[in-house]
């Protein structure tokens, strides 16, 4: 086994700090640094003041269509494929700052971050896999989470014709 | 006869023959007071305007510079701006700064040309809805300002 910097043994731990503190799982964090997983455990443990949830992962695309978490979707990948195209920096760093972003964005408006770290995280996956993809509104312009291979003539956005019943809640944080 | 590239030099020999001023002929630097048939109180209000420019133009210098400076990544969103750009901002001394920014013309501009992001930020309660935080449009026009950045880079 080659000997390990620790520079490199440094940073990852400090990446997974933070990602701990942005409130990720335990497979994000398994998946996004090479440390081993009873170091991650215990710097979790450290970090949260708790065990890590157990379960698996959130895995339905479906979600990311609904019309609350596909706005906080939306938002989130465009900053994100901004990001990509601007900044110089890895893939981990691109979801941690785009996610930043994002939640910065959404508490100025009031509105509670519906998009985990995690939902992020699997939201870029999915997006590589090719599951997913954004499309463009046809009436306003924007570009908006969608499945890969839908028919897209004449898409419009959720935000310009919102279903009947989308945003009446009276829930606190919810968008309206 | 290889074509050469025209020096500083050439340049301000070529602005010195082209009058700034088309229709009076004035040079730049004359103070518009002095000019003829400009009122008193114009030149003022025209004084103040071009200073009002100086001074937006070194806050919003002093303000790229310190986002570029605590997160790189975030101010190249926040700023739209690309990464080279970034990169000399962030270099910038203050002396240069005050340099930079002392002209008459505006360093920033719009960064959004729609007129439905504008109409987006600016009606709150389109949608029928009596409430003034209506996030729904506010969120509208993040999602189409994210999308537009890209297209931007």
């Amino acid at each position: 086994m080659a000997a390990r910097s620790l520079l490199e043994d440094n940073k990852q731990v400090q990446r997974a700090i933070a990602l701990i503190g942005m409130g990720a799982r335990l497979q994000l964090l398994q998946s996004e640094t090479n440390l081993p997983y009873e170091r991650l455990l215990k710097l979790y443990k450290e970090v949260a003041g708790r065990s890590p949830s157990k379960g698996q992962l959130p895995f339905s695309t479906d979600w990311f269509l609904s019309w609350q978490p596909n706005i906080h979707a939306s938002l989130f990948l465009n900053i994100h494929e901004y990001l990509q195209k601007a900044s110089v920096l890895d893939e981990v760093e691109v979801l941690m700052k785009a996610w930043q972003l994002y939640h910065a964005e959404v508490s100025t408006h009031g509105v509670e971050a519906l998009l985990s770290i995690t939902r992020a995280w699997r939201l870029v996956k999915f997006v590589d896999s090719g599951m997913l993809c954004l499309t463009r509104c046809g009436r306003c312009g924007g570009q908006f989470v969608n499945h890969a291979y839908e028919l897209t003539d004449g898409y419009v956005c959720g935000l310009c014709e919102p279903p009947a019943r989308a945003g009446k809640g009276r829930r606190e944080g919810s968008i309206h | 006869l290889r074509w050469k590239k025209p020096t500083l030099a050439d340049r301000r020999i070529r602005i010195q023959e082209t009058p700034a001023f088309p229709e009076t002929g004035a040079i730049p630097e004359a103070p518009i007071g002095l000019l003829p048939g400009t009122s008193r109180g114009a030149a003022m209000t025209d004084d103040r305007l071009m200073s009002e420019i100086r001074d937006a133009n070194l806050s919003y210098l002093i303000l790229a510079q310190r986002l570029i400076r605590a997160d790189r990544a975030q101010a190249l969103y926040r700023l739209g701006i690309p990464e080279e750009v970034a990169a000399i901002v962030e270099a910038l001394t203050p002396g240069q700064m005050i340099k930079v920014a002392s002209g008459n013309t505006l360093m920033c501009r719009f960064r959004f040309d729609e007129e439905m992001v504008w109409s987006l930020l600016a009606d709150h309660g389109r949608r029928g809805s009596e409430r003034e935080d209506a996030s729904a449009s506010r969120l509208h026009a993040s999602i189409l300002m994210a999308g537009k950045y890209s297209e931007a880079v």
